[in-house]
């Protein structure tokens, strides 16, 4: 019996996955077009580092970004997806990966990046895992450490795409967006307080991000018009 | 079923104290399914040091015990480490013992009614240091027990823990049970094992336990399959924790 519990959380990681396991669906269409929208973003400069955030919990970052690194993968791209979202860190729990280093210790200079970074099922496609979380994880995204990780990364992927915690929880996500080449917000449709998705782009343009877009997640599809279920800026 | 934290060793601890008892012990696991067990005797609690190698010596004793009774169970060394500075450290100099010694896997006690201010910090250096540490039966912490967000806050960053089976089949009464169920289900607690200390008062309870969780989810929410990838040295299929919603006080008021 014990295989039924094991079985619907495999389901789950599929259906987060689902740019991988369905490719043909609406959503992972969708995904695929806010992937030409981040490329068409950028005039004179390839994006190169991208942060996932958004105002608050729960609004389908980590979905978000696991999907945009599976469609910016099956292009041909090097892409490496960091859990920089130190607060509540789950990549290792959607790809089902020890979790003992990770960006933490890359950080910490207790591994080196080649041999952390964790190859995937997907081709192209590696993964950072969090790493072990220390008491203050904010200490660790200083410029001049995320400066190094920066170089070596950009060295060894075409795209890094950083997994954020919410922008009005903590200040890591305006740290790291203000490192990175661009920065999406995800807002959840129904969900997402108009006030603090405000507050929040106010932040990261204070923080000097560059704000590439919105993604609409989660917003309801009509029966006829099953082309919108997922919005994009 | 493996039992990965039990007193089975004689003369080391608040367990078995003679070859007698301990075969004993061995007889009740046996009956309660259990295949396998990971003898933890507690380690730098304020009573007992339990060196890697004394360990070592006594699990190797209490195999040929099992073996000379015919019984079907083999036992695997470990320690039952009360939480310290040090922990890490004593780890590279080779004093700590993971559990079965050939895994990553660390079992951690905490005082029982706190979580001191630094155990995040020993935590995150364990995990630096390659470990994962799995604390031990939290459901019986007082300070958890008032406040879970402490325990979710340790599990969100990488700990694992064990609940003990008895406090899952309700020999501590219902509000440990309860909240057991509690922490099982919210993916904070990965491990039901027997904590034995003898055959009478502290015994194992194992299968009872496992029953209480299937008749409630129907399987056993995989705490059977982590033992069993625990003893492999493998990782688990582990998902995220989630939260457990303190109570309103609307609530509070009615389900008294």
């Amino acid at each position: 019996m014990a295989a039924k519990a094991k079985k619907s959380s495999m389901d789950n990681k599929k259906r987060n996955l689902i740019a991988e396991y369905n490719p043909k669906s609406v959503a992972s269409e969708q995904y695929r077009t806010i992937r030409t929208n981040i490329q068409f973003s950028a005039i004179d400069e390839d994006i190169r580092t991208i942060t996932v955030s958004s105002s608050s919990p729960g609004e389908g970052k980590s979905t978000t970004a696991a999907n945009l690194a599976i469609v910016f993968a099956q292009q041909g791209k090097r892409v490496l997806l960091v859990d920089a979202d130190m607060r509540k860190p789950t990549v290792h729990f959607t790809f089902n990966i020890m979790n003992t280093i990770g960006l933490t210790t890359v950080l910490t200079r207790q591994s080196e990046l080649d041999k952390t970074a964790k190859q995937t099922d997907i081709e192209n496609l590696d993964i950072l895992p969090s790493g072990p979380i220390p008491p203050n994880p904010s200490e660790l995204l200083s410029s001049r450490v995320m400066n190094r990780f920066f170089d070596a990364a950009k060295h060894m992927y075409d795209l890094i795409i950083f997994d954020t915690p919410p922008v009005l929880a903590v200040t890591d996500a305006q740290v790291l967006s203000h490192q990175c080449d661009g920065t999406i917000l995800v807002v959840r449709a129904g969900i997402a307080d108009k006030d603090k998705v405000t507050k929040a782009k106010e932040a990261m343009t204070a923080a000097k991000a560059k704000i590439l877009g919105v993604v609409l997640n989660d917003k309801k599809m009509k029966s006829n018009d099953e082309y919108y279920y997922y919005g994009n800026s | 079923m493996i039992d990965i934290h039990c007193h089975i060793l004689h003369g080391v601890d608040d367990g078995p104290q003679n070859e007698t008892d301990t075969l004993a012990m061995l007889h009740k696991a046996v009956e309660d399914g259990i295949t396998d067990i990971i003898a933890t005797p507690h380690h730098r609690n304020r009573h007992y040091i339990n060196e890697k190698q004394d360990v070592l010596a006594r699990v190797d004793e209490v195999n040929a015990l099992a073996k000379e009774n015919r019984l079907p169970v083999a036992i695997h060394p470990g320690q039952e480490i009360r939480i310290y500075g040090e922990i890490a450290e004593d780890y590279s100099r080779g004093e700590i013992l993971t559990l079965a010694d050939n895994t990553n896997y660390v079992l951690v006690e905490l005082p029982s009614s706190q979580v001191p201010a630094y155990t995040e910090r020993v935590l995150y250096e364990m995990q630096v240091a390659g470990l994962v540490p799995i604390i031990a039966h939290p459901e019986r912490n007082s300070a958890v027990m008032e406040d879970p967000g402490k325990l979710y806050t340790l599990i969100n960053q990488g700990a694992l823990s064990q609940v003990t089976a008895a406090s899952v089949a309700g020999d501590f009464g219902k509000k440990i049970q309860k909240f057991s169920m509690e922490l099982l289900e919210h993916e904070l607690a990965h491990f039901i094992a027997s904590d034995a200390h003898d055959t009478k008062n502290r015994g194992f309870a194992v299968k009872r336990a496992l029953e209480v969780i299937e008749a409630s989810h129907g399987h056993d929410l995989g705490v059977s399959d982590n033992a069993d990838r625990l003893l492999k040295g493998q990782s688990l299929h582990l998902n995220p924790p989630l939260e457990i919603k303190s109570k309103g006080f609307w609530s509070k008021l009615l389900s008294r």
